[in-house]
Parts: C-alpha cells; sequence; structure tokens
C-alpha cells in the first residue's frame, strides 16, 4: 500500500470522521426536533430533544411505531404521511400532535420534505426535522380567540345601542317586556325566558311581580302551565325577599346581585322553584331588571339541557341596557304625562280665567252703570218732578175730561220712567240685607194689592192661599223683599196682559224656610230663554231694563234663599222663593259688597 | 196770618210749579236757587217751614240743613230730592255716615217726582 495513499486515506478518513461527529453532535445537541425513521415507519433514532420532550427513554422510543407517540386523531394521517414519505414523495409542513409520557400534548411543526439516510449506498431512513411550537400555537390561538371575542363585543355593543334606541323610540312600556324576552332567549338560545315588571306594594318590602312574557321552547311552555294551571302570563306573583325557607332555595344564590348597592332577590321564586322541580331544569338564572337602585323587573332564565349559559355577561349587559332604555322610555311617558296635565291645567287655568275676567267685566260694566245710573236719577228726576208738578198745575187749573186723559198719560210715563230709573239703581247699588222683623202675611198682602193697584185695568183672577202665615214673622230686609215680590208680582201681570188672567199665590212654612209660590197663567217663557232669565239685562220684553229677576236672585241669594222658576210657553209660569225664616245674620254678612 | 214757605232749589220751573201750588193753597212762598241764596234767606226772613234740594250748586243741602239745625232747630224741613234715597239712608256705618246721619235732621224726605198731594199733605202737617 502506498504510503502515501494511505496517509491521505487516514486524513480522508479523519476529516470524514470529524464532519461525521460534527453532524453527529449537531443532531444530537440541536433544539429541533429529530427523528430517523426505518422503511418500515418504526423509530430508528431520535435525539436528545425528543427524549427530553417526550419524557420516554430512547430504548422506549427505538423500534416503535411512529404513530405510537401522536394524539389518536392524527395516527392515520401520520401513517399515510410516512408512507408517502418513503415512496419518494415530499410532504408540506405540518404540525404533529405528540403525546409525551405524561400525557401532556407538544405541538411540533415538521419542516417540509425530509432528508434521506443512506447506508452502502442504499436508502435505510428518513430524517424528520420539526420545531416545538406549542407555546406559538397557544399564544396564536388565544390572540384567534381574543378577535373573535372583541368582534362579537363589538357587534353586541352595537346590537345593544341599536335596540336600546329602538326601545326608546318605538316601544312602549308592555311592549317592552315582551321585547326583552325575545332579546334575552335570542341571546341564550333554547331555554325558558320569563320576563317579569315589578311593582313595590306600598308600605311594605314586598315586591309584585307581573309576569309579562315567557318565551322558549313550546312543548316546555306547555308543561309549565299545566304545571301551574294557568297561564302565567299577566299574573301577579308576590314574592317576599325576607323570608328564610325562600333564601334557602336551591339556585337563590345565583338571583342575588348586589346592583348599585342593593341586594336584590328579586325572582318570582314560587313560580321558579316550582318549574324547576317538576320539570327539572339544570341551570336557573334570574337577573335583576334594576336601575339605580329601582327594581323595575327581573328576567329569569331557566335552561333545561342541564348546560351553563353560554354567555352570561352579553344577557347581564343587555338586560342593564333594558333597564336604562325603560327607565328612560318611563320618564319619557311621565314627562309626556306632566306636560299634557300642565297643558290641561293651563287651558282649564284660562278657561277660568276668561270667566273670571267676564264677571270682572261685568262687575265694572255694573260699577260703571252704578255710577251712570245715580247721575241719571238725579239728572232724570228733576225734570220729572217739574214734569209731574205742571201736569198737576194744567189739571188744577183746566178741568176738562179731554184734556185731563192726556194728563193721566203723562203721570203713567212718569211712573214708568220712575221705575227705570229705579231698576237700574237698585241693580248698580245691591246692599247686605238689613235684617228686621217682618209680618210676612200682611207683609205678603200689601205687596199684592200694591201692585194689583198699579195694574187697575187689568183683569186679574187672584188667589191667595196664605193663611198658615198669619202672625208668623219672617226675618229679613223689608226693602229688598218688597223689591224682589213686587218684580215678580210686575212680571206676572205683564206675562197675562193679553188675556183673563188667573195668579195664585201660595205660601207655607216648611220646617226652617219660608216658601212661596207666584203662579200665573201668562205668556210663558221658551225653554231655552229660561235659563237665561237671571242673567242681567236679559230681556224678551219691548221695553225693560232685564234687570227685575238679576235683581232678585242677588237679593235672594243675599239672604240665603232660593229662587226658581218652572215656565212653559203659552201656559204661564211658575216662581218658588224659599226664605230661612231667621234671616241669616250670621251667615254670609260682609262677604258681600258689590260697591 | 199767612203761614211762611222757603223753597230752595236749583231747579227754577219746579220751584215756580210749586210755588204756584203753595200759595194756591195760601201760604206765603219765597224761592231760592242756589244754596247761598237759600242761606241768606233763612238769615232774612221769618219761616215757618223750608223745602230743600239735596244737590245744589255753592252749598249742598246737607249743609244747609246742618246750617238750619244750628242756627234755627225748630224749623220745619221737607227734603226733596232726586238722589237715590234709599242710598243715602241705607248707608252702613263705614260708609258716608254723615250724609245719612244729617238727612235724619229733616223732618220729610220725599223722592223726585213726588206726588204734589203727598207733599201739600206734609206741608200741612208740619207748618
Amino acid at each position: 500500500m502506498n504510503s502515501a495513499n494511505f496517509d491521505g486515506q487516514i486524513k480522508l478518513e479523519e476529516a470524514l470522521k470529524k464532519s461525521e461527529e460534527k453532524y453527529r453532535y449537531l443532531y444530537n445537541e440541536s433544539q429541533v426536533f429529530n427523528i430517523i425513521v426505518n422503511l418500515d415507519g418504526t423509530i430508528k433514532d431520535v435525539n436528545k430533544f425528543v427524549i427530553n420532550k417526550l419524557k420516554y427513554s430512547k430504548e422506549e422510543i427505538i423500534g416503535k411505531s411512529v404513530t405510537n407517540f401522536v394524539i389518536e386523531d392524527q395516527k392515520e394521517k401520520i401513517k399515510e404521511t410516512i408512507e408517502y414519505s418513503i415512496r419518494g414523495g415530499s410532504h408540506a409542513a405540518l404540525d404533529v400532535f405528540v403525546c409525551d409520557k405524561e400525557g401532556d400534548i407538544h405541538t411540533i411543526m415538521f419542516s417540509k420534505g425530509h432528508a434521506a439516510l443512506y447506508e452502502n449506498g442504499k436508502i435505510s431512513g428518513l430524517i424528520f426535522t420539526g420545531i416545538d411550537v406549542t407555546e406559538r400555537r397557544s399564544v396564536e390561538q388565544n390572540m384567534d380567540e381574543s378577535r373573535k371575542n372583541i368582534e362579537k363585543s363589538l357587534f353586541f355593543t352595537s346590537f345593544l345601542s341599536r335596540t336600546a334606541m329602538h326601545f326608546v323610540k318605538n316601544i312602549n312600556n308592555d311592549d317592552i317586556f315582551k321585547f326583552i324576552a325575545k332579546e334575552v332567549y335570542g341571546i341564550v338560545g333554547d331555554s325558558i325566558v320569563m320576563v317579569s315588571e315589578s311593582e313595590q306594594v306600598p308600605d311594605s318590602h314586598l315586591n309584585i311581580f307581573v309576569v309579562r312574557e315567557i318565551i322558549g321552547d313550546q312543548s316546555k311552555l306547555e308543561e309549565v302551565k299545566k304545571i301551574l294551571n294557568r297561564d302565567l302570563v299577566g299574573s301577579r306573583v308576590f314574592f317576599d325577599p325576607n323570608d328564610e325557607k325562600v333564601k334557602q332555595r336551591k339556585g337563590l344564590e345565583k338571583a342575588e346581585y348586589g346592583l348599585h348597592g342593593i341586594s336584590f332577590k328579586q325572582i318570582p321564586l314560587e313560580i321558579s322553584l316550582e318549574i324547576e322541580k317538576r320539570l327539572g331544569f339544570g341551570y336557573i338564572y334570574t337577573t335583576p331588571f334594576a336601575l339605580e337602585g329601582d327594581l323595575l323587573g327581573s328576567v329569569a332564565i331557566f335552561t333545561y339541557k342541564n348546560e351553563p349559559l353560554p354567555d352570561q355577561s352579553f344577557v347581564q349587559a343587555f338586560i342593564n341596557q333594558a333597564a336604562v332604555a325603560l327607565q328612560r322610555r318611563r320618564a319619557q311617558i311621565e314627562l309626556q304625562n306632566a306636560h299634557d296635565e300642565l297643558e290641561y291645567k293651563v287651558a282649564q287655568r284660562t278657561a277660568e280665567l276668561i270667566e273670571v275676567n267676564k264677571k270682572l267685566n261685568d262687575v265694572k260694566r255694573l260699577s260703571d252703570i252704578g255710577t251712570l245710573a245715580a247721575t241719571v236719577a238725579h239728572e232724570l228726576r228733576n225734570p220729572l218732578g217739574v214734569i209731574r208738578t205742571a201736569a198737576y198745575n194744567i189739571s188744577r187749573k183746566v178741568k176738562t175730561a179731554d184734556i185731563e186723559k192726556h194728563l193721566v198719560h203723562i203721570e203713567k210715563k212718569i211712573l214708568e220712567s220712575d221705575q227705570i230709573i229705579n231698576n237700574l239703581l237698585n241693580y248698580s247699588n245691591i246692599k247686605m240685607p238689613n235684617y228686621e222683623k217682618i209680618n210676612i202675611y200682611d207683609f205678603l198682602e200689601e205687596c199684592v194689592a200694591f201692585v194689583k193697584g198699579r195694574f187697575e185695568k187689568q183683569e186679574v183672577l187672584i188667589f191667595k192661599k196664605f193663611r198658615g202665615l198669619k202672625k208668623r214673622i219672617l226675618i229679613a230686609d223689608s226693602f229688598q223683599l218688597r223689591e224682589v215680590f213686587n218684580n215678580i208680582l210686575d212680571n206676572a201681570f205683564q206675562a197675562m196682559a193679553e188675556k183673563s188672567g188667573k195668579l195664585t199665590i201660595k205660601s207655607k212654612i216648611e220646617g226652617n224656610n219660608f216658601i212661596v209660590y207666584f203662579k200665573d197663567n201668562g205668556i210663558g217663557i221658551a225653554k231655552d230663554e229660561l235659563n237665561r232669565v237671571f242673567e242681567p239685562f236679559f230681556t224678551k220684553k219691548s221695553k225693560g231694563t232685564g234687570l227685575g229677576l238679576a235683581i232678585c236672585s242677588e237679593l235672594i241669594n243675599l239672604h240665603n234663599g232660593t229662587i226658581n222658576i218652572n215656565s212653559k210657553i203659552g201656559k204661564g209660569t211658575e216662581v218658588e222663593i224659599r226664605l230661612p225664616i231667621k234671616g241669616d245674620i250670621n251667615g254670609k254678612k260682609n262677604t258681600y259688597d258689590r260697591r | 196770618m199767612a203761614k211762611k214757605i222757603l223753597m230752595i232749589d236749583d231747579d227754577q220751573e219746579l220751584c215756580e210749579e210749586v210755588s204756584e201750588i203753595l200759595r194756591d193753597e195760601g201760604y206765603e212762598v219765597k224761592t231760592a236757587s242756589d244754596g247761598i241764596k237759600g242761606k241768606k234767606l233763612i238769615q232774612n226772613n221769618r219761616c215757618d217751614l223750608v223745602m230743600l234740594d239735596l244737590k245744589m250748586p255753592k252749598l249742598t243741602g246737607f249743609e244747609l240743613l246742618e246750617y238750619i239745625k244750628c242756627v234755627k232747630p225748630d224749623l220745619k224741613i221737607i227734603v226733596l230730592t232726586g238722589s237715590p234715597l234709599k242710598n243715602i239712608l241705607g248707608q252702613k256705618e263705614q260708609e258716608d255716615k254723615n250724609e245719612s246721619q244729617i238727612l235724619k235732621l229733616a223732618n220729610v224726605v220725599l223722592n223726585k217726582p213726588f206726588d204734589i198731594s203727598v207733599v201739600l199733605g206734609k206741608v200741612k202737617e208740619l207748618a
């Protein structure tokens, strides 16, 4: 053997040996998965990293099938991949879930393809290289979940704001509970959702719950109805939150929420527990439907799949939002009501003011008329006085029947004028009565005689039925009462001017009242005019101030009496006057004075 | 001797009409058309009766009434007025107490337009 050749060979061998050592070092010590697989799929060799990861000894690994170390779901896929590689194929990069001796799963990402191991010029195995990406994958997955959650949250936030707007704009107080039931059901899926409205029982710690809506699996609902023997919707359910027995029942802790510093146990427990017992629900959630310490209602969710709610926080968020919306809606309604109320009151007050104003105007008008009347009275009475005296002088000097007739007319018209002046004066200057004792029998006789004298030429039969009054005393203002009776009698005589009249005057004492009726058979008063006859200046006569009955009404009122008129057109009129016998000295005094 | 009557009224026609009747009835009548003239008439004349209007220029009937009762308390007085009598008589204490009090100084108060026969009756009674 050529020594030089030999030397060269040794050097070559040494170099090769060094290279192999270096390779073996890299193979063993590198922080990657290095696996050499025999052509039959068994493991020929693994590096230290694999042994450390899998926590098996080298002996436990060598000779075993690769599939022994991957998770069940992946075994088939790995088997196929290795067979494909042995046939000369090149596989894509692949995440393999490797199971270690303690059962922990590691995610190993194997790079694309493989290296071949040659022995004696023939492929004796395949080398696969992978890195541990367990943590990275886990982070990636978390990130993915976070992203999804953010998306979901964003979606939900916009959903909430949309529904809140919908609440406030379109839904009234009743609908809102149905809406909440449907939306909550939409969020939690196949459960039974019950929404109730709360009403505080005044002066007690009790809450009444009016169940507004139950929604969910129809067959279950039917069962619920059967169990309770009634349809719960619209039912009132009492709930005593301090009942110890109720507190101890299962599921109650879930019903307790500290909200805005107040702890509610707001579920209509009698119902929920009954349903829970009979139907065997897995979970019951009750959520207060409250805002700023104001319990508006409650939402109960019964899940019957024996699974917890997928997303409780969303339900809570939705309900909180609904509570805000409901409260806003209620405030809106309250505001609207207050507004309506205010408008109503303003309208009412306006009407009152108009009425008062009208009365004030009337009073002002009457006061003006009073001043005017006093002036006119004085200014007219003087000339009237002269005319009357002059007429007397004429009649004294010229005693002929022809002239006398005209003088009588003058005298009559002077008296009529005087009566008009008197009416004006009387109405504009009504004062509190000056009470005195009146012998009512004599007084009535006197008044009738006086008026009859004025209507001398008229044919009127007068029936007087007031015998029982003899020696009875009435306490009243004689001036004013005379004014009243004269006015009524005047009217009666005028109403009977066109025919033979019949006037009935009845009077009696009834308890503490003196009652007098004046009934004529005159022309009568039309129905629509009857309620206006007491209005000042209302008259249907061709002459007259329209003040006669207005004066009567005022004077009788001042005496604390009443005056009523019944009439039929063409048949006649009846006036009824009632007065307290003893007057009303301590009654209305000083409350009335119109000057 | 004929009874003497003073009539004080700013309505001259009334004075004429009434005094004519009174004269025909046998009375001696003197008239004045305002309060001042009336006052002088009372000062300067012996008389049995005064017929007095209330609302007059210069000196009112109320003032004259008070004056007469002061200087000739026994003189009889008939007031003839166009003012609403009831208003004056019916006045409450807190209102114009004076007017109603003063009016009580008169022997008779009659409203215009008066019935002259009533006036004549009162004159006969008082004078």
